[in-house]
Parts: C-alpha cells; sequence; structure tokens
C-alpha cells in the first residue's frame, strides 16, 4: 500500500474522497450565521427608532441618560449571575448575595463608623464568603447547583428579614457613594463608570484569557475538559466565587443608588431580569455562548422596551411580563438555533 | 445437548446490494429446531445485513424466501415481505447487543414494558397481578430472583437474560419463536459469559431455536451445535460444529489458513519514551510494557481485555492502583492528567463525544488541548484561527471556516478535527483508542500517515484498534491483551490479520474466569 507517508510533497489537501475546504473569511459567512449574531443588536437598533418616532419624550438625551444610568447595579447583577452559566451551572442566589450586601455594607458604616472603603470591603468578603460555599457545594460536594443556590437563597432572605425586621435600614455617612452614581459626567450618566469597568474586565476574563477559554470548554463538555487536564472543579468553584463578588458589588450599587439598604432585594425581584439578560445575551454577538457584550446589551434591550412602552401608556405591571417573556423567548429562540446549526 | 427435530428455519436465496456493493449473494441455509446455530463471518460479511432482512427493517431483493416451521406445518414468506410486524408474527424475537433495559425500574416491570400492564379501574396498575405475572415468567426460564428487584441490583449477564426473556415472556411454546441474538456477549465481562451461554443452553434443551450472532469464536466452540459461516456476502458453509477448533472457524472465516506465530525479542536500538511498570488501573492488572522512540504499538483484544483502560491508566484518566509510569525518565504521577500532558501524552478516547466541544468552533476545538499558546496578554485569535485553518486543510476536514461550529460538521470531520488536535502538538508519547472508527477511506490513510509522522521524530504512539488491518498497516508491535494481562507480543514480520486473530482467540481463552460467587448466589 502507498501511504502518504512515502509521497515526498506535503500531503494534498483532502487527498481522500473529500474535496478541498476554502476557508471563507468574514464577508462570506453565510448569511443566516450573520443574521444570528447580529439579530438583537439590529432589533434594539429598530426598537429605538420606532419608539423615538412615536412616543414622544423617549428620544430626549436625559431620558436616554436616565435609563443607561440606572441600569448600573442590574447589569453588574446579570454578569454575576451569567459567570457559573458559562461553565453550565446556575447561581440563583446572587440577587440574595446582592441584598446582604447591601446590608452589610450600611450596618458597618452605620453600627461600626467603619470608613466607606472598609464598608464596601467587608461587604464583598461576606458575599465571596457565600459564593465560595455555593461552589464548594457544588463542584466538590457534587450538589445540584439549583438546589443548593436555591437553598442559600432563601436562607439569606430569612437572615436578612430578621435582622433587619423587614424594614429599610437608611445609609448613614454614604454621601461619596450616592454622588458616585447619580447625575452625569460630561453628559455620561455616572452608571456607566460602575458597570463598564466590570464589563470590560469580566470580558476581558471570558474572551481574551486561556482561563476564560477553560471556563467555555466546561460549558460545552465537562468530561472534555477533564481529559485535557483542566482543573474543573476548580474553575467551577472560581465562578460562584466571582458570581458572589459581582453580586456583592451589585447590591453595593443598590445602596449607591438608593441611599438605603433594603431587604427585599434579598427576596430577588432583580433574579429574573438578570438570568433573562444572561440568556437573550447569549443568542447576539457569540450566538449560543454566554457572553458579556450580549448580556450588557439585553439589559439595556428590555430596559429601552419597557421605557418606550411606558412612555406609549403602558402600566408599570408590563415590566415583568416583559421581563418573564424575554427569558422564556431567549431560551426558546437560542435553542432552536443551536438545534438547527447542528441538524447541518 | 437437544434432540434436533428437524428445521425450524430455512432461509432460501437471500441477497442485497447497496449500490455497487453487494452485501449478501444468494445466501441460503437451514436451522435446526431447538438448536443453537451461530453466525459467524468478518465484518462486511453480510450477517448484519441478514439479521435486518429477517427483522424486516432492511429490504432483500426479490426471489429469496424464509420458511418457518411452526407446530410441524411449513409457512413460506417471500423475503420482500417481511416487514418488522410479518417477522414478529413469523416468531422472530431479537435481541441486540445494546439491551434496552431500564436499571432503574424493577424486573416486573421491565418485562411489563416489552408487553402489557395489568389495568384496573381508572388504567391503574395491578400491581399484586403483575407482579404474579414476571414471577410466573421468571419461573419458566429457571430464573430464581424476585420480581420486585430493580433491574440494577442484577450482575450485566442477567440484564441481558432478562432481555431475552422480556422478548420471550409471551409464547406459549419455545418452539414458537426463533431467537435471535446479536453479539450478546459483547459488552459483558468474561465470568458472566460462561453463565449466559449456560443460561442459553438451556433455553435450547427446553426447544428454543436461537440464532446467534458472535465474532467471540471461543465462545461459539463452547456452545454452539451449528455453524453457518459467511464471507463477502457469499454463503461459505453450515455444518455442526462437531469438535471444530477457533483457529479451524478462524481459518474459515477469513478463508486462508492461520500461520502459526511466536512471540520474539523487542527492537531495542533506539531509546525508551514510555515505560510502564506493574500497571494495575482499571481492567489492568499488572502490565509492562516499553515503547522505544519511533515506535507505534497496537494493542488488541476483546472488549473487557483492558485494553482502554492501558491507555487511560498511563494517561492518568483512571485512578492507578498499582505501578509507575514514566516518559522520557520521569515518572509521572498517578491519577494527574497534567503531569502527563506537561510531559507531551496525549490521549484519544474511543468515544469522540467525550472530547469534543459541540458549540465551540473548530479552532476552538484545535486550540482546545493547549489554548495557552495563543496568549500574549489577550487571545491572539487570528494565530488561532489561522491554525484551525491550517488544520481544515492538512486533514481535509470537510468545513466552510474554522468558525464553524463543531457539531455543524459530519461524524467523520469531527472525528478529524480531533485527531488532528492531539496529533499536531507533537506528542511524546501518543496514546489513541480506535483512531479511524468512522471515517472514511480517504482519511484514513491520511490520519494513518499523520500518526507515523507525529511519532518519526521523538514520540511513539500507542494505539488500540478492533479493526486488524489497521493494526497491520500501522504497527511496529502488536500486545495481544486478555484478563487484563498482556499475553503475547508479535514483532515485524509476524503481524498479520490471521496470526492477530487467532491469537486474541487463544489469549481470550486462556484468561477465562471462573464464574463469580457474587452471580450465583443473586440468581441462584
Amino acid at each position: 500500500m502507498e501511504s502518504a507517508v512515502d509521497r515526498q510533497e506535503p500531503l494534498a489537501p483532502g487527498s481522500g474522497s473529500t474535496p478541498p475546504a476554502q476557508p471563507r473569511r468574514l464577508w462570506q459567512m453565510p448569511w443566516a450565521q450573520a443574521a444570528e449574531k447580529w439579530a438583537l443588536p439590529a432589533l434594539f437598533v429598530v426598537m429605538v427608532l420606532i419608539f423615538a418616532g412615536t412616543a414622544s419624550g423617549f428620544w430626549t438625551g436625559e431620558n436616554i441618560r436616565v435609563v443607561i444610568g440606572t441600569q448600573a447595579p442590574l447589569v453588574i447583577l446579570s454578569v454575576a449571575a451569567m459567570m457559573p452559566l458559562v461553565v453550565g451551572q446556575f447561581d440563583l442566589s446572587v440577587a440574595a448575595i446582592a441584598g446582604i450586601a447591601g446590608i452589610a455594607l450600611v450596618t458597618a458604616i452605620s453600627r461600626f463608623h467603619t470608613s466607606l472603603g472598609v464598608g464596601i470591603l467587608i461587604a464583598l468578603v461576606i458575599s465571596a464568603l457565600i459564593g465560595l460555599f455555593n461552589g464548594v457545594m457544588v463542584s466538590f460536594v457534587n450538589l445540584n447547583a439549583f438546589i443548593v443556590t436555591l437553598g442559600v437563597s432563601t436562607v439569606l432572605q430569612g437572615v436578612a428579614q430578621g435582622y433587619t425586621g423587614g424594614s429599610v435600614l437608611a445609609g448613614v455617612n454614604i454621601n461619596a457613594l450616592e454622588t458616585s452614581l447619580s447625575g452625569n459626567v460630561d453628559g455620561i450618566p455616572k452608571g456607566v463608570f460602575w458597570f463598564a469597568p466590570v464589563a470590560i474586565v469580566m470580558w476581558y476574563v471570558i474572551e481574551q484569557t486561556p482561563f476564560g477559554r477553560h471556563l467555555r470548554s466546561i460549558g460545552s463538555n465537562a468530561g472534555a475538559a477533564r481529559l485535557l487536564g483542566i482543573p474543573t472543579r476548580g474553575l467551577t468553584l472560581s465562578t460562584f466565587v466571582m458570581s458572589g463578588v459581582l453580586g456583592g458589588l451589585a447590591g453595593v450599587a443598590l445602596v449607591a443608588q438608593s441611599g438605603s439598604a433594603d431587604p427585599s432585594v434579598t427576596l430577588g425581584t432583580d433574579l429574573l431580569p438578570a438570568l433573562a439578560a444572561a440568556f437573550l445575551g447569549a443568542s447576539a454577538f457569540f450566538p449560543g455562548l454566554f457572553n458579556v457584550p450580549g448580556t450588557v446589551l439585553a439589559i439595556f434591550f428590555v430596559a429601552f422596551l419597557v421605557d418606550g412602552l411606558q412612555y406609549l401608556g403602558a402600566q408599570p405591571w408590563t415590566s415583568p411580563v416583559i421581563d418573564g417573556a424575554v427569558l422564556v423567548g431567549a431560551v426558546t429562540v437560542s435553542s432552536l438555533l443551536r438545534r438547527d446549526r447542528a441538524r447541518q | 445437548m437437544s434432540q434436533p427435530r428437524g428445521e425450524a428455519l430455512e432461509i432460501v436465496g437471500a441477497s442485497k446490494h447497496y449500490g455497487p456493493t453487494r452485501a449478501l449473494r444468494d445466501v441460503s441455509f437451514p436451522v435446526r429446531h431447538g438448536s443453537i446455530h451461530a453466525l459467524l463471518g468478518g465484518n462486511g460479511s453480510g450477517k448484519s445485513t441478514l439479521i435486518k432482512i429477517l427483522a424486516g427493517v432492511v429490504r432483500a431483493e426479490p426471489g429469496g424466501l424464509v420458511a418457518r416451521t411452526i407446530a410441524g406445518r411449513r409457512i413460506e414468506t417471500a423475503l420482500t415481505d417481511l416487514t418488522p410486524s410479518a417477522s414478529r408474527d413469523l416468531g422472530f424475537r431479537f435481541v441486540h447487543q445494546d439491551v434496552p433495559i431500564f436499571p432503574g425500574l424493577s424486573i416486573t416491570e421491565n418485562l411489563a414494558l416489552g408487553s402489557k400492564f395489568e389495568r384496573g379501574a381508572l388504567g391503574r396498575i395491578r400491581w399484586r397481578r403483575q407482579h404474579a405475572r414476571a414471577r410466573r415468567v421468571l419461573r419458566q426460564f429457571g430464573i430464581d430472583v424476585s420480581p420486585r428487584e430493580p433491574v440494577f441490583r442484577l450482575p450485566p449477564a442477567a440484564r441481558t437474560l432478562l432481555a431475552i426473556v422480556r422478548a420471550l415472556q409471551d409464547q406459549a411454546d419455545p418452539s414458537e419463536s426463533v431467537l435471535v441474538l446479536d453479539e450478546p456477549t459483547a459488552t459483558l465481562p468474561r465470568g458472566d459469559v460462561a453463565w449466559l451461554l449456560s443460561s442459553l443452553r438451556g433455553l435450547a434443551d427446553q426447544g428454543q431455536t436461537i440464532l446467534w450472532v458472535s465474532h467471540r469464536l471461543d465462545e461459539v466452540c463452547q456452545a454452539a451445535d451449528d455453524i453457518t459461516v459467511l464471507r463477502d456476502g457469499a454463503h461459505v458453509g453450515t455444518m455442526p460444529l462437531g469438535n471444530a477448533a477457533t483457529a479451524d472457524l478462524a481459518e474459515l472465516i477469513v478463508g486462508r489458513p492461520v500461520p502459526r506465530v511466536g512471540s520474539s525479542g523487542v527492537q531495542e536500538q533506539a531509546p525508551v519514551v514510555l515505560e510502564v511498570r506493574g500497571l494495575a488501573a482499571g481492567a489492568i492488572d499488572g502490565v509492562d510494557l516499553t515503547v522505544n522512540q519511533g515506535e507505534i504499538v497496537g494493542l488488541v483484544g476483546i472488549t473487557g481485555s483492558g485494553r482502554s483502560s492501558l491507555l487511560r491508566g498511563i494517561y492518568g484518566a483512571l485512578p492507578r492502583r498499582a505501578g509507575t509510569v514514566l516518559v522520557e525518565g520521569t515518572e509521572l504521577r498517578a491519577g494527574h492528567i497534567p503531569t502527563a500532558r506537561s510531559r507531551g501524552v496525549r490521549f484519544l478516547p474511543e468515544e469522540r463525544r467525550l472530547i469534543g466541544f459541540a458549540g465551540m468552533s473548530v479552532a476552538m476545538n484545535a486550540s482546545a488541548p493547549d489554548v495557552g499558546r495563543y496568549w500574549r496578554g489577550y487571545l491572539d485569535r487570528r494565530a488561532e484561527r489561522r491554525a484551525g485553518q491550517d488544520l481544515i486543510r492538512q486533514f481535509g476536514v470537510r468545513a466552510p471556516s474554522a468558525d464553524a461550529a463543531l457539531n455543524s460538521l459530519s461524524g467523520g470531520n469531527q472525528q478529524k478535527v480531533l485527531v488532528g488536535a492531539a496529533i499536531r502538538s507533537e506528542p511524546s508519547v501518543l496514546l489513541i483508542d480506535e483512531p479511524t472508527q468512522g471515517v472514511d477511506v480517504g482519511a484514513r490513510a491520511d490520519i494513518h500517515a499523520h500518526i507515523k509522522r507525529a511519532v518519526g521524530g521523538r514520540g511513539c504512539a500507542v494505539v488500540v484498534s478492533s479493526d486488524l488491518e489497521e493494526v497491520v498497516d500501522l504497527c511496529d508491535r502488536v500486545l495481544i491483551l486478555a484478563g487484563g494481562r498482556i499475553v503475547t507480543q508479535l514483532v515485524g514480520e509476524e503481524i498479520t490479520e490471521l496470526a492477530i486473530a487467532s491469537q486474541m482467540e487463544q489469549g481470550s481463552r486462556s484468561a477465562l474466569p471462573d464464574l463469580p460467587d457474587a452471580l450465583e448466589m443473586r440468581m441462584g
């Protein structure tokens, strides 16, 4: 038998029965794939244009700035919720962690008279420890993340209620924190300076480091990642710690926004919008993969949708309806797209 | 041994072609009533096509017929008229290799799912009756176990027997049906096989006709009454087994006499790359192995012989019970994949889905083994994509681009990507389980060439394959494994398909362990 090794010339492409495969450039990408990638951004632009034309008061600098600025805590929270999703795990406790972090921050400053910086540090350390607990239970005790984080979330709700008696803790000496999130700098809402660094750092971690690629690998096929020697347990644990810290940061942002720590944050009304954004975001830019730019876009997609509809006279109750519909719709669309691709 | 009373089944003039390939040419043979009739042949001999025709899932060419004799009456049916339900009406009952048994359910439930549930008012299941019915069936087949037992408590062979019982449970008399078994022992541990074979013998003695497809010649020699041999779609012969030995059967199947071979010394001029001493891991129990630079060593053996465990044990994917593994003189930490990888050991498991990242791009899959090399403070995606495109070109992968998701490619092309990714990294020790399973002929030659080239430098390879032709083409040395140990070694000119096949049979025979006590205790 004449093996290919005996030949002197390099192996011809597809010297078997397969014809040569020509690598394609981006602009030659099948339009369906491109459409999938850019559908949400395009829809976002169309939606904003429609509201700008129909809802008076929507297309004003002030309104746009308010919508962007007020989303800072939610953007951070949804990036937090997204981290475990990258490795295929759920964290349902991020909102509860945010609530606890807020309470810890306000308590540290008002009761123990710590400086603002130390108060924030304490809040983040507590959040990290809760994330660590979640991570250990999931990746080393091998428990179902859904159950663990739901349980932890419920415990935190109880603790928050018990500690505060259900009433809002007013923040003392947190003016510096409050001014850091309200208003604009050179026309840019200050909220941007909260969420943009978080989004950029987490984007960098996920997309631009081997660490992030390893997380993606685990989410895609944990068994395969293990066979490649990737420390799947440790990395899964790390996503819960990151989720905890970011959840805590979202809690700090909420305190900055409202000037107080509200124990009802732990009840998780923000959890669903955060998860919905992560899932909706997975259908844009890197279709089928949870990603930071998509998640951020999704937050603003929903925010502008709700805002525009309210300018058109929609009642406040439409907001949760939209959140829920977006979650189910996004999951449906992205799983249909995935099925379609696998069938080709 | 049963006293056969005439024919239970006769196949006359079965033919089938797929495009230009003739899978079956005018095959005719009888099967005696109450006999265990082994259907033998190599890959592509037409065994499975014949079975599929009998099952009514593949349509034969016109002209052939199947005759069944039920209660003394001969019923002839044209092969073209066989549908799944017609096949069932004729009494054909099939049990395949992958037994569709539900381990979490009880024996009663498993039996009922193959037949019917006893229903009461409001459609509820009448469990007491259902259990009684299951107990009756089990007793009829001589199995002493409570029908309430969940199936996962049964040893593997008993699950296979349960599948057989489920297939046969509705018949009033054993002569009503022909039981067709497709490699029922392929996934069973050796010890369980003997037990299952004696159960089959018991069924045959009660008058059950069994048509048994097998490639394990030693089992055939143990249990069959008659054999039919197919080769390249043609009928070679049907005969009583008599005192035939495995070597005789191998000769019938392959069509040439099997040469006698012995083992010889190892070539030792090149430096040693991989050294394994007394390794025990998984099914492997005390293996010594030395592989030199530039050498490709083949591991062959039947399923359960430990061939895959050996690869996993070396790589660290299985915990090591004993022994040491050295790569270029450095000892590898037991059960620790990163150290193995850092020494240049690469592993491709048999099931590719175990290592592929389905939703990720071809380029990402290609870089997955060492994505760190594209990191320059950021991930250099352009370089990564270029490497992905190189791989696509080198291995003739059919993919629209390196950005295409892995699961958008066909199975064979996914395989090429994954094999390519492992080979490209210039491994010191390449461990591959079934390197070309499921790829086309052209790609197969390419993959072989790439393995040889990867080993050409300073590396070596250990290849597990059940494709003997591949072993002959690829390997400098072949080790035959049985029962977790290396039993024989073939070097250079000794490596022929026939030599390997006959050594495998002898090896697996000598390593046949006794019936495990646990099995006897559970099944009575």
